[in-house]
Formats: structure tokens, C-alpha cells, sequence
């Protein structure tokens, strides 16, 4: 406590080093368990939850199915309620951004659900289905708009003063559709509350709203509370199960669905949100030495009393425990508040690329809570373990005399080690990946990544000496200079972790940025080979693989049949289960898949079906994503689950595509259509006749048309890069809060290393130096550690970049990326780095300087 | 049940023809949110005198009416001793005439409510519980035979046609449920003129009314993790109709009992807003062969005894009553006390808001022997709102 009170700013920044990791942590933990658990099947419904969820591969349920659901279920007593879902643009908020505001529409058999009320009067909502039963839900406005009853969240009547009998006007799929609400539902208390987004129909209303007459999505069902509960749902599960028609999920089963969705994208965000505190770890592990450094006379002197060297060790040991604590809770406070903003961020990406998210805030999770804190502890003691080690086992005499260099710290310089440790990361990097239930992790990869890491902690110090021969010659021989270089040639282990930390630092930072970038590359090359029409024409508010707004088919007929069109290509796409695992079924405009321009073909369909033994078999091609989940190649046979049954198709090629990492296999749209029974379209390319106006075309078109936007070739590729970028935001706060945490671990050692050197900061002064010399020799001296750091970050993010993108993106995700390396943003990073390093090193040196020489010390 | 029902049509002195208002159509009207009950009929079938019944066709459903159930209650022994009553009711009812039906399929589907009650003696409690379902894989009432399914609710004919056996499976809850084989021991009895049953002046009202009085029962009840076998006896109502209720009925009372001298009778009294019997209260005798005689119900011959106040809704019932009926046989009164088993026999329709008692009783004469077992319903005790509804 005395160390504490006498150096509180040190100790706070400790506390404050760990604090940040751990809320970076902890944060996105908590922002991906929101985004993913706030949107499960099991909370989409009012009052009680399902006991078990019925979901088809097909992602739609035909009336046949629902009898056999019954036949199978045979005596058990249960509510069996089919749901419907799809989303609504806010028509408030009327536009051609692909970010419209979107809503989850929830169409529930409110007449099954009105049964609920026997098995838990409490929770069931009976005011909610008693507005269903006394109102008359439908009605077609004198505009044509077609009216329903609605029951809104108490977040969405609060965040706009909505009440019973208000109206709201949406769209669903193209057409503008107003809602009357009929009553808001209440929050359950010590539950999850219903988000804004979310709004409940009558399944019946909903169909007429979409003219999908008879669709369902998913089956709910609910069995009667009671001792022999839990014996009726095994039955039930026993009776349904092994059935290939639908899968029966449990709350838990959905919950680990959505997550395996997802899974690779959470797995990265937590990986990246240990980097502030693994460079953490490096700062605390010099703090505590510096700490000590200040103590050895009172280690000494309690050694030579007797105290027993565990005893030391244990003193340091519990020292770094309570910094770790400390700063954990600190962390947890931050990590939360964080985390409100975290899963906006997650939930975005989420949305945009894989499924529909209704969070918008982040519970407290105990178990995520003491996981933050443990790491926290732990990384403050194995960071305190290496100091405290030392501090017990040097003996009295050695520990009186000084200007040490450092202690364990120097064992950091040991590039030969290092070197072997690369070696075998490179080796790790060749391992095949390891397949578990929902695809593959890449496990070499990630080894790889670390033995890199930790080869770099090993070599980048060394270069600290090469830096002082390196930049001499460029500098001259001032003596400000010459002062600032001595320090390099005989560094301590202060500075020596510092480098360390910040290669750490830049190369996970500078890795990430080599992986976006050569994604973006990549994008940008697939965007302009495959996007060439001139017009893209979709219902208003889609723009991400949750949206489910389609256009009818009379909509996209008449745009079809508009003179000034060429040719207009219908596409469609259906949520599919392929393999026990979410994919896509998406609808080629053309039967022979040579013919289809959208394609950019990695391993392109013969020419020659005829080399084929399955000519008459319909033919697919998939994406890269979809051959590496499935581990398919050309002319294997593969059977597609439709309501009409499984079809067979033969793969006749693969292309590249990037707009999801779950697979998308893409059939002839007639075929498409057929076995969907659904003629709705996602969205239609449009090929103008030589000398139409794109613009034109468009503002025709909207005239006459509502409930769709039309974009031109350019915004949209603008707005598809918008979204890119978006998905990446989280990533890029991480990277900085690393740089931010490296640069303060920086300037700390430079701070404890000046405070040691004053005796020599005060030789100098004698000797003519002036204030501002010391204080620039200390900004040279900071500014050569830090470009040391970045050179061998720099080394390090171009080995961990072209792990990302050849190896770890390539097995997790299955996308073939183009290389690139990110020149313009390392040079800003160079230029940033620089400029933070000399402001905060500079003031440090002038501060120093000023200070007159302490005895204590 | 209560509703079920009740639909009994009864030849009075005058000739006249009555039709007690149901609780079924009470329900429907709500759930459905019918606003015009009046102009239903004009686009549903309606009952004609001197229709053939034709079986097994017409123990299913009609659907070209607007209304029909299958009502079943009965009294049950277990092998040691315990007894039971249990009730089980299935409703249709076909949409409303004026719903877009050409357009939507769902719109077009019929509604299907249904009740089921177990009295359980031994252990003095009562479960109940009412369902409501539109969708047709949910519940069905066939045609061209008794088979309907409401969940797993299921009522349907096995074999026979004069004295047919039938099946029963249900449950209440998690907890409770019963597979019952229901066998005919008396023919069909045919209510009004050989099932054709007025049920006012205008002869739109009226309805189509078959009853099986007697149902030797066997099979199983599982109650908590345990089952067991009981045996028993049964009474079932079938009717059809498209009619609708009567404007000064406020609820009735109604019985049906079975004499261990092997006659039955069945009885209701009509209540009017003066708490009196009108004058389509009849009570009907049927005999050892099934057939029926009907008489009108008095006031004098219907007696309550006893009240009980629910706890839960605080509605009151006359739940045990004396009966004075002639006895056109024995050319003397037939007097009878009603007891019930067990109080709390209330039926609380959840979902459709209706509340009436539908109890299990036994019957004694007027030296406290027990001469027989009934099942007794009253209805329209709850309040203005269940008034109005009726209406």
C-alpha cells in the first residue's frame, strides 16, 4: 500500500492498463452474447416462451408438413403455432440508403396462442390476442394502402410516443402497409424485453400483407406446464426427431444455431479484443519491474533481515494481484458502458451479413463478467511473475548495486530464439484445419499467429541497437543526438519491452489492416466485374442478408416490360439448410450458368455438358464459401431441401462471391420459382437499350412505382463499399485502442527510465546542455523506440496479413482474397505513431530536466 | 358443456317447439367477433322436418350449418373405489357468412372450440380446460362419420352403427388425461318430432338433435404419472343447427340422468329475467329402449335447495336441487334430490370469457338412497356481460 501511495499516478496507470484491456475484452464479449442471443426464435413472442422450435431446410413449411407435424405428435398435448416472419422499412424514413430502418415483423397464430392462457395466465399476454379477437384487423384504406392490427413493443411506443389506435405506415416486400396498433405489449419483468424493432401480426394478416397465402416459416411449440412436462417434451422430441422434413431446436440448440452462424466473426472480434490486453501484459510486466526497481532497497534490506525470498515473492505477486483486480473492475464498469455501444457496432454487422438482430442494448452476463476479471487477474500476475521472480531470487549484494540493466527484461533479446520460433510458426501456418460440427477452424492458423507474435517479442528488441548505427549517419553528431543514440546502444529492459510491446502492437494492428484491405481490393475487383448492369432495382429497405423485403411479381413485370429496357434480370434468394448448416439458394436468370454475367468464375462450368454423365440433372453452381463448407467439387450431386421435397442438381462450377461466408449454390430461376411456389424477387438487374438514360429510366420508373428504390451502378457500388466499411468499424476501434495502450506503455518506461537517469540528466546539465536539448534527445530517444517497434511491427503485420487472408480467412470463411498491402495507411500509421511518441516523450524529457536530483532514488 | 350442448328442443303441452339458447353459440359469437348473429342464417342450411338420418354420415359433421357439437359427460369407478366425472365437448362452427371467403382460404376455415373437465373425488379437485383452434391440422370435425380432433382432443366412432362404440382420448394439462371406449347400450334417442327440433315460432330456429342417453365406458385416466383403468357410464348430445338465441332467455338449467331402473331423463328449465321458467322448459323421459316423451317444466317441480358462491368469479349457483316430476309410467310424481359430488365444478372459459357449472351429482330419492347419477349445467349466472352475450 506504501508503493501506492507513493506513486499513485503509476499505480493508476497500471490500473488503467489492464482496465482498458479488460473492457475492450469484456465489452465485445458482451456485445456479441447480445447480438446473438437477443434474437433467438425463443424471445420472438408474446408472453410465454416456445418449448420446442420446428425449423424447415427448406426455411418454409407446407401445409403437408403441418399435418404430419400433428400425426407425429399424435396424444401429446401441446399449442403447435406456426410463425411467420419477415421485415418492414419504416416508410418514415423514405429513401435509397441501404441503412433504412428496418423492423422485425413476427406473424403469430394468435388463435393457437390464445390456448397459452391455461398454462400461465401470468405470462401469457391474453390482453394482446384479446385485441386480435375484438378488432377487425383488416381493411383497405381509401389510398389502396391495406391496413393491419399490430402490437407494438412499450421500447417502440416510448421511443415514439405511440399508443393504442395510433397508426404507423410501413413497407412489406413493395407495397406501402399501415399498421394500427392494438396494443402495446408490456415488458416482462427479469426477461428480456421486447426490442424497437420488433412488431407482432396476426400469421393470417401478415400472409395477406406479403400474398403469401399458407406460408410459415417456423413452428412453435408449447406444452402444458405440469409434472410430466419434461416427459411429454422428450416424447415429442423423440416422435419428431430423425425426421429430414424439419429439425426440432430447444432454446439452447437455436441459441448455438445463431452462434455458429456467426461463429467465425465472433471467434476474430475476440481474438482482436485481446490485443490491448496481451500489449497490456508487456507494460504491466515493466511496470512492476519499474516498481520494484524503486523497492530494491527495501528488498534488500528485508533480505538481509531474513524474510524468506517467497515471502518477496509472494509480496510482489499479491501487489500484482490487486493492480489486476483493480484495474478488472474498473474494466467491467467500462466494458459495459462500452458494450451499449458495441453491440450497435456488432449488431450492424450482424444484420448486414448474417441474420436479423433486434438488439440494441447489452445485458450484464455474470459468467462473461468473472471470465473478463480472471483473464484481467491473470494477465496482471503472469505479467508481475517474471519481476517478482527476479526481486526474490537476486541476492542482497547484487540487488544494492546500481544502474542495472534490466534484469529478465533483457531476456527478451534473444533474436536466435526468436528466429526458431518463426520457423515453426511457418510450419503451424501449412496445417489443415480442424473440422467440428459447423465447418472449420483454423487452428494452425491461429497457432501460427501466436508463435509469430511471440517470435517478434523475441527478435524486435534487438534491432534496438541497430537503430543507433542506423540513424547516426542521418542525424549528424549533436550532441543531442549522440545523447539520444547512447541510450539505444545499451538499452535497459524498459525500453527493450516497450519495443516489444509496440511490434506487438503494430503488427496485430497493421495484420487486421492488411486483411481488410485486401479484402476491400478484392471486393472492389469482384464489384466491378460482376455488377455491370445499369440499374439495380430492389423493394425499398433491402440492402442485407436479414432483409426480407421482396417485390411482387407484377412489380418487377412492369419494370421488366419498360421500353428503354433491355433486359432486366430477376433475382431471388431463400434461406436454406443444407447439411444441418445455413446457406443460401439463390436463382440464376439464365439455365446455362456460361450465360450468367454476375458470375466471376474461380472454376468455370464446361462448355461441353456432354462430358458430364448427369446431362439431364438440373445443374448449379456455388460459391467458393459453399464448396469450402461442404467440401463439394464439380459434378458431385447434392440435394437441395425445397417445400416441393429434396431436388437434385449437379454443381457445374464455382464463383466468387463475397456477400456471405455461409455459401450460396445458385439454380436456374424457373426452377427457383417452381419449387418455392414464390415468383417474389429479391432485386433485378437492369440492362438498358444502347442510348437510354440510366437516370432518366430511374425517375420514370419511381414515378409510376412505390415501395422500391433503384439504384445506379455507381451508388450502388458506393453504398455496398459503405457497408463494407461499416462491418469493419469494430475492428478499427479495437486496432486503436492497441496503438493507444502501446503508446502509453511508451511513454511510462520512458518516464521510469528518465527518473533513473537523473543523476545523469544533471552530468549533462552541468555540462551545457540546455532543457530543451534533454528534452529533445528524449523525444529522439522515444522516437527510435518507437520506429524500432514499427519496423518490426511492420515485418510482423505482413507475415500475420498473409496469414489472415491465405490461411485463416481462406479455411474459416472460404473466400480466395487478393493480396494487398496497405502502404497509405501504414505511412499514416508511421505519421501518427510519430507525432504521439514525440508529444508525449518530449514533455517528459522537459519535465525530467527540470527536476532536481532525488536522493530517495 | 355448457354450452355444449344444450340445444334441446322439447315439445310443449301446446305444441310449440323450444330452443334453449347455448352457450356455444355465446362463445362463438364472442371469439368470432360475429356482429350481425341474425343475418348468419341466410347463408347457412337450415334444419327441415323429415330429414332421413342416415348413419354413420350423420354422426359427423355438418358443415353446411353453421353450428353443431358433440357433448360427453359420464361417471367413472376405478378399480379401487375412487370415483370420477368427466366431461368432454367439441364445437364447430362455420365462418361468418359475410367474411371475404372467396379470397382467403383462412377466413373460409371453421372455428373449433372444445371442452374438457375431470372431476377427480379422491382427491377433491377439478380440472378444466378450453381450446380454441381455426387451423385445420390443428382440429377437424369429418364428415360421413363421427371423427374430430381438436389437438389431441379426439372423439370418433369405432364400430356399430345402431349401438356403436366410440373413442375418447384427452388430457387436461400436463397432468391429467383419459382413453375411454364408449360403448351404446340404448339406441339413439331422436329429441322432437324424429330429431327434427323447433326451436321457435319461426321455422328457421330449429335443429337437428341425436342423443346416445346411455354409453357403457371402460379404459384408462392418468392422473399425475399414474395410470389406472375405470369403468362407468356415458351420456353423448349431437346436434346441428343454424339458429340463434333467444332474446328473453337469460340462461338455463339443465340435467341428464340416469336411473339405475335403466330410464333416463333429461331436463331443462329456461330462465327468464324474472329468474322463472319459460315456457319451453320441458323435461323428457326416455326409456329402456330409447325413446323419448316429453312434458313441459314448471317451476314447482324444479326446486333449489342449496347455493354455492365461487370463489374464483363470485358467481353464485344453485347447485343441489329437488325435482318433483310426473311420472307418466308409474302414473305418480318422481321425486329426486340432486347433490353434487363436489362443489367447485366451475367451468372458467379462459379464452372465450364465459363462466357456468357443469357438475357431476348424484341423484337420491327422498329417503337419501341413491337411485342414480346426473350431470347438471347452469348457465347465465355470470353477470350482465354474459347476458348481453347470450342476446
Amino acid at each position: 500500500m506504501r508503493h501506492w501511495t507513493r506513486h499513485p499516478l503509476s499505480t493508476l496507470a497500471f490500473c488503467s492498463i489492464i482496465a482498458v484491456g479488460v473492457a475492450a475484452f469484456f465489452s465485445i464479449r458482451l456485445a456479441n452474447r447480445a447480438a446473438i442471443s437477443g434474437f433467438t426464435y425463443f424471445d420472438r413472442t408474446l408472453g410465454l416462451r416456445p418449448d420446442l422450435v420446428l425449423t424447415c431446410p427448406s426455411g418454409q413449411f407446407s401445409e403437408e408438413d403441418l399435418y404430419s407435424i400433428q400425426n407425429q405428435l399424435d396424444s401429446i398435448p401441446c399449442v403447435m403455432a406456426p410463425v411467420l416472419e419477415t421485415t418492414a422499412t419504416d416508410a418514415a424514413q423514405k429513401g435509397d440508403s441501404l441503412n433504412l430502418h428496418q423492423f422485425l415483423v413476427v406473424g403469430l397464430d394468435t388463435f393457437a396462442m390464445s390456448n397459452l392462457i391455461y398454462y400461465d395466465p401470468d405470462s401469457s399476454n391474453e390482453s394482446a390476442y384479446h385485441a386480435w379477437k375484438e378488432s377487425s384487423h383488416h381493411s383497405q384504406g381509401e389510398t389502396g394502402e391495406a391496413s393491419y392490427g399490430v402490437v407494438v413493443s412499450q421500447a417502440l411506443a416510448n421511443k415514439r410516443n405511440l399508443k393504442t389506435g395510433d397508426q404507423m405506415e410501413v413497407i412489406i416486400d413493395d407495397r406501402n402497409t399501415i399498421l394500427s396498433i392494438l396494443h402495446v405489449s408490456r415488458d416482462e419483468v427479469f426477461k428480456v424485453s421486447h426490442p424497437s424493432t420488433i412488431l407482432f401480426m396476426n400469421i393470417v394478416d401478415l400472409q395477406r400483407a406479403m400474398q403469401q397465402t399458407g406460408l410459415s416459416h417456423r413452428v412453435e411449440l408449447y406444452f402444458p406446464p405440469g409434472r410430466d412436462k419434461s416427459i411429454l417434451m422428450d416424447k415429442a422430441q423423440g416422435n419428431l426427431e430423425n425426421n429430414q422434413r424439419w429439425t426440432v431446436d430447444t432454446p439452447q440448440t437455436s441459441l448455438n444455431s445463431n452462434a455458429s452462424v456467426t461463429r467465425a466473426f465472433r471467434l476474430n472480434l475476440t481474438i482482436l479484443s485481446m490485443l490491448a490486453l496481451v500489449v497490456g501484459m508487456y507494460l504491466i510486466m515493466q511496470g512492476m519491474d519499474a516498481a520494484i526497481v524503486r523497492g530494491r532497497m527495501e528488498i534488500a534490506t528485508l533480505r538481509s533481515l531474513g524474510i524468506t525470498p517467497g515471502a518477496v515473492k509472494t509480496a510482489w505477486l499479491l501487489e500484482s494481484l490487486w493492480y489486476g483486480l483493480l484495474g478488472s473492475g474498473g474494466g467491467l464498469i467500462l466494458g459495459w458502458a462500452g458494450a451499449q455501444g458495441a453491440v450497435r457496432l456488432v449488431a450492424s454487422t450482424v444484420n448486414a451479413l448474417y441474420l436479423q438482430s433486434a438488439s440494441e442494448s447489452a445485458d450484464w452476463n455474470h459468467s462473461e463478467a468473472v471470465l473478463a476479471l480472471s483473464l484481467g487477474c491473470m494477465a496482471s500476475l503472469a505479467a508481475g511473475w517474471f519481476p517478482a521472480r527476479e526481486s526474490a531470487e537476486t541476492q542482497p549484494a547484487e540487488i544494492f548495486k546500481q544502474g542495472r540493466q534490466g534484469g529478465f527484461m533483457t531476456a527478451l533479446n534473444k533474436p536466435l530464439l526468436g528466429a526458431g520460433i518463426a520457423i515453426m510458426g511457418w510450419v503451424a501456418a501449412y496445417m489443415p484445419p480442424y473440422p467440428d460440427e459447423h465447418g472449420w477452424i483454423p487452428l494452425g492458423g491461429y497457432t501460427a499467429a501466436f508463435l509469430w507474435v511471440l517470435a517478434a517479442t523475441l527478435i524486435a528488441p534487438a534491432g534496438l541497437r541497430w537503430m543507433a548505427p542506423l540513424l547516426q549517419p542521418l542525424t549528424g553528431y549533436h550532441a543531442v543526438f549522440m545523447y539520444a543514440f547512447s541510450q539505444l546502444r545499451r538499452p535497459t529492459g524498459r525500453h527493450l519491452l516497450s519495443v516489444a510491446a509496440l511490434t506487438v502492437a503494430v503488427g496485430m494492428a497493421g495484420g487486421m489492416t492488411f486483411m481488410i484491405h485486401s479484402f476491400e481490393t478484392t471486393m472492389i475487383h469482384w464489384i466491378s466485374q460482376s455488377l455491370n448492369a445499369d440499374l439495380y432495382v430492389a423493394s425499398q429497405g433491402f440492402g442485407s442478408a436479414s432483409s426480407q423485403n421482396r417485390m411482387s411479381k407484377a412489380t418487377w413485370q412492369s419494370i421488366s416490360n419498360h421500353t428503354d429496357i433491355k433486359r432486366a434480370d430477376v433475382g431471388q434468394i431463400f434461406p436454406i439448410d443444407y447439411q444441418g448448416r445455413k446457406t443460401f439458394l439463390t436463382s440464376m436468370p439464365v439455365s446455362n450458368p456460361l450465360d450468367w454475367e454476375y458470375a466471376l468464375w474461380i472454376q468455370k462450368p464446361s462448355s461441353s455438358p456432354s462430358a458430364s454423365s448427369n446431362t439431364n440433372m438440373p445443374v448449379a453452381v456455388v460459391n467458393e464459401s459453399f464448396q469450402s463448407r461442404f467440401d463439394v467439387k464439380i459434378d458431385d450431386l447434392i440435394k437441395i431441401p425445397t417445400p416441393k421435397g429434396y431436388k437434385t442438381v449437379r454443381i457445374a462450377g464455382v464463383f466468387a462471391e463475397y456477400g456471405n461466408e455461409q455459401g450460396t449454390v445458385a439454380v436456374d430461376r424457373n426452377l427457383v420459382s417452381d419449387w418455392f411456389q414464390d415468383e417474389r424477387a429479391v432485386n433485378i438487374a437492369v440492362y438498358l437499350n444502347p442510348g437510354a438514360d440510366p437516370e432518366e429510366v430511374r425517375n420514370e420508373i419511381l414515378s409510376r412505382q412505390t415501395g422500391i428504390s433503384i439504384r445506379t451502378n455507381r451508388v450502388l457500388r458506393e453504398e455496398v463499399l459503405e457497408i463494407f466499411h461499416q462491418t469493419f468499424s469494430v475492428t478499427h476501434v479495437l486496432q486503436w485502442i492497441a496503438i493507444a495502450v502501446a503508446i502509453a506503455g511508451l511513454t511510462m518506461a520512458m518516464i521510469t527510465s528518465l527518473v533513473e537517469r537523473q543523476l545523469e540528466f544533471q552530468v549533462m546539465k552541468n555540462l551545457g546542455m540546455t532543457r530543451f536539448g534533454m528534452a529533445m534527445a528524449t523525444g529522439m530517444e522515444g522516437l527510435a523506440c518507437a520506429w524500432t517497434g514499427f519496423i518490426f511491427g511492420t515485418i510482423l503485420s505482413a507475415c500475420l496479413g498473409w496469414l489472415l487472408v491465405v490461411v485463416i480467412n481462406k479455411q474459416a470463411f472460404g473466400w480466395t482474397l487478393q493480396s494487398a498491402i496497405p502502404w497509405k495507411d501504414h505511412v499514416s500509421l508511421l505519421v501518427i505513431l510519430s507525432l504521439f511518441v514525440l508529444a508525449s516523450t518530449i514533455p517528459v524529457g522537459w519535465w525530467v530536466s527540470t527536476k532536481r536530483m532525488h536522493k530517495e532514488e | 358443456m355448457n354450452g355444449k350442448s344444450d340445444l334441446r328442443l322439447k315439445k310443449l303441452p301446446s305444441g310449440r317447439r323450444i330452443f334453449p339458447c347455448t352457450v356455444a353459440l355465446l362463445m362463438i359469437c364472442l371469439l368470432h367477433g360475429f356482429q350481425a348473429v341474425e343475418g348468419a342464417i341466410k347463408d347457412h342450411a337450415i334444419p327441415k322436418a323429415g330429414h332421413q338420418f342416415e348413419y354413420p354420415r350423420d354422426f359427423g359433421s355438418h358443415p353446411e350449418f353453421k353450428i353443431e357439437w358433440w357433448y360427453i359427460t359420464g361417471h367413472l369407478t376405478s378399480e379401487d373405489g375412487h370415483r370420477y366425472g368427466y366431461q368432454a365437448t367439441f364445437f364447430r362452427l362455420s365462418p361468418d357468412p359475410e367474411a371475404p371467403t372467396n379470397s382467403d382460404q383462412h377466413a373460409s376455415r371453421d372455428l373449433h372450440l372444445a371442452h374438457m373437465a375431470l372431476l377427480d373425488l379422491k382427491n377433491k379437485t377439478f380440472s378444466h380446460q378450453e381450446r380454441l383452434q381455426r387451423s385445420p391440422w390443428m382440429a377437424f370435425a369429418k364428415t360421413g362419420d363421427m371423427d374430430l380432433k381438436n389437438g389431441n382432443w379426439k372423439l370418433r366412432r369405432l364400430e356399430g352403427i345402431k349401438t356403436p362404440e366410440f373413442e375418447l382420448k384427452g388430457s387436461i394439462l400436463a397432468d391429467v388425461s383419459l382413453d375411454l371406449k364408449l360403448a351404446a347400450v340404448k339406441p339413439l334417442t331422436l329429441f322432437g318430432e324424429n330429431g327434427y327440433s323447433r326451436k321457435g315460432a319461426d321455422p328457421k330456429a330449429a335443429s337437428y338433435y341425436m342423443t346416445f342417453t346411455r354409453l357403457q365406458t371402460t379404459g384408462t385416466l392418468r392422473l399425475k404419472g399414474k395410470s389406472f383403468q375405470v369403468q362407468g357410464w356415458s351420456w353423448m348430445d349431437h346436434e346441428v343447427s343454424s339458429s340463434q338465441l333467444e332474446q328473453d332467455q337469460v340462461g338455463w338449467d339443465w340435467i341428464s340422468i340416469r336411473l339405475n331402473d335403466g330410464r333416463d331423463i333429461m331436463a331443462y328449465r329456461m330462465r327468464t329475467s324474472d329468474e322463472k321458467a319459460d315456457p319451453y322448459s320441458t323435461v323428457a323421459w326416455v326409456d329402456i329402449k330409447g325413446n323419448a316423451s316429453h312434458q313441459p317444466l314448471q317451476d314447482d317441480m324444479w326446486r333449489v335447495v342449496r347455493r354455492w358462491t365461487s370463489p374464483e368469479t363470485k358467481n353464485t349457483y344453485p347447485v343441489e336441487i329437488e325435482l318433483s316430476l310426473p311420472d307418466q309410467k308409474e302414473n305418480t310424481v318422481f321425486r329426486a334430490h340432486l347433490v353434487p359430488l363436489f362443489d367447485n365444478q366451475e367451468m372458467l372459459g379462459h379464452i372465450s370469457g364465459i363462466e357456468y357449472w357443469e357438475g357431476a351429482c348424484e341423484v337420491l330419492d327422498p329417503e337419501g338412497n341413491q337411485i342414480g347419477e346426473a350431470y347438471m349445467e347452469l348457465t347465465g349466472y355470470g353477470g350482465e356481460s354474459d347476458l348481453s352475450a347470450l342476446k
